[in-house]
């Protein structure tokens, strides 16, 4: 079982639209699925620019789930990194996952949930 | 000349190095190592190859070379070089970023080294030589060519794995056989992303200094200089999808000075054959041009050198070069016969997910 990168956070939704936009870094390469309470919204290799969630009463309450398999296809480094915008809320967050496997080649899965509150 | 204690010296650091290397350091991808031609090593005339093959940098690389005619049995030019961007996260660098950097090429691979060498007396001299000189070194590829045409088929791959792993997550099913397969495919991508083709484009540059007598009170400016290298690297073979055989052409032109003395040129080029991931040939032949024949080494003289590098495992390649280096001031042609190893230590070993 490869290596697991979990992160736990929260988002303040408003009463407009909640958007999620997601970036693999390091130059490596990796497939995303977008979830909200379980349900999927969408899955895309590479990056995610500005999926609409919902709107923000709608969703509030709920939870935004990421999961991506990120694998190490760079021969410069083994270091991993997701990073995860939302905006349509009070405010914009940004947070970055970040990880490194121990082989080349090797892969890491990141799970990050949002607690839409 | 020794060759028992070359060939003990070689055995007994090949041996060490791989041990150093199975336990800190996971295999290093095809076409990561390669024989050091640092621009620290090129100035201090101690590279295996005057004529740079164009490569992307290491986040961390040592290398040692040994001279066959020394009898003394240990190495006595040691080199380090560092690759800055690659020491630090970039989450903003996308695979497709990565993939076709334009002009962040020049980030991406630029690299500086430190080398030192121990100070040779000059023919004739009957001055004590002792002392050791200090070369460091930039460079960086301001063009790195395109990516490999199968890179698009290999991605392709790996992201229908990618979505099988993704599936077999959410219904809480195992994934190991898939794992495997993905870093199958991964490495397969990583020895594309290492044999970028098409035309490449090199600058470097480096100074020396000596230290007499290895006291920092006396040290002495030495020769600079700064160079540019040209290549065009194509695939060698058409289809199958285990072929990895390149042929590069290499061109250098350099300019260097010594202290008080005029500029000298360096006109030259490389052929580079890899037929397999292991192994590689090479030829070059380098004409210096211009300065003082009576004062500068090398002057209105060629080098001509050929070189034979072999991988003995994915963290270790052993490589040598056999040839005529540039003319001494007082007439001869010395012969080039260097062996050296090179280990990467770049794709650090340590797993420590967030």
């Amino acid at each position: 079982m490869p290596e697991k990168v979990t992160t736990n956070d929260t988002y303040r939704v408003g009463n407009g639209d909640v958007f999620i936009s997601l970036a693999i870094g390091e130059g490596q390469f990796g497939t995303s699925d977008v979830s909200i309470d379980g349900t999927r919204l969408v899955r895309s290799s590479g990056s995610i620019g500005g999926l609409r969630v919902g709107a923000g009463p709608r969703v509030k309450g709920k939870d935004l789930k990421v999961r991506s398999v990120v694998s190490d296809v760079s021969t410069m480094t083994d270091r991993m990194s997701v990073t995860y915008r939302l905006n349509g809320g009070q405010g914009t967050k940004s947070i970055t996952a970040k990880g490194k496997v121990d082989k080349a080649g090797k892969m890491l899965i990141f799970e990050t949930t949002f607690a839409l509150s | 000349m020794n060759p028992l204690k070359t060939i003990g010296w070689i055995v007994v650091v090949t041996t060490f190095a791989s041990g150093v290397a199975s336990a800190q350091a996971p295999p290093v991808p095809i076409d990561d190592l390669r024989a050091p031609t640092s621009p620290a090593f090129v100035l201090l005339d101690v590279a295996p190859a005057s004529v740079e093959r164009p490569e992307n940098p290491k986040a961390f690389t040592t290398s040692l070379i040994h001279t066959v005619t020394q009898n003394n049995g240990l190495p006595q030019n040691y080199a380090l070089e560092v690759a800055p961007y690659w020491l630090t996260y970039h989450p903003e660098l996308t695979f497709e970023k990565y993939q076709s950097p334009g002009l962040m090429s020049a980030i991406h691979s630029l690299s500086m080294s430190v080398a030192t060498t121990p100070m040779k007396a000059t023919e004739g001299s009957t001055v004590d030589p002792s002392g050791s000189r200090v070369g460091i070194g930039v460079r960086s590829n301001l063009m790195n060519g395109r990516f490999n045409p199968k890179l698009g088929a290999l991605v392709a791959e790996l992201a229908g794995i990618h979505d099988k792993i993704l599936d077999a997550l959410s219904k809480g099913l195992p994934i190991d056989k898939l794992e495997a397969e993905a870093q199958t495919t991964a490495l397969a991508i990583q020895a594309l992303d290492a044999q970028r083709i098409g035309f490449i484009l090199s600058v470097a540059a480096g100074k020396i200094w000596d230290f007499p007598g290895d006291d920092f009170t006396t040290v002495k400016d030495g020769r600079w200089g700064v160079w540019v290298t040209p290549t065009y690297r194509f695939l060698t073979c058409g289809e199958p999808d285990n072929c990895r055989a390149t042929f590069d052409a290499i061109a250098v032109v350099r300019a260097l000075r010594e202290p008080d003395e005029d500029a000298s040129w360096d006109f030259g080029g490389r052929i580079v054959w890899q037929p397999n991931t292991e192994l590689s040939l090479s030829l070059e032949t380098v004409r210096r041009r211009g300065g003082d024949s009576e004062t500068q080494e090398g002057v209105n003289s060629n080098r001509t050198a050929g070189m034979l590098e072999y991988r003995i495992n994915a963290d270790l390649s052993l490589y040598g070069t056999f040839g005529q280096d540039f003319k001494k001031i007082a007439g001869s042609k010395p012969l080039i016969s260097l062996i050296g190893l090179n280990v990467g230590f770049g794709k650090t070993p340590q797993v420590k997910a967030k």
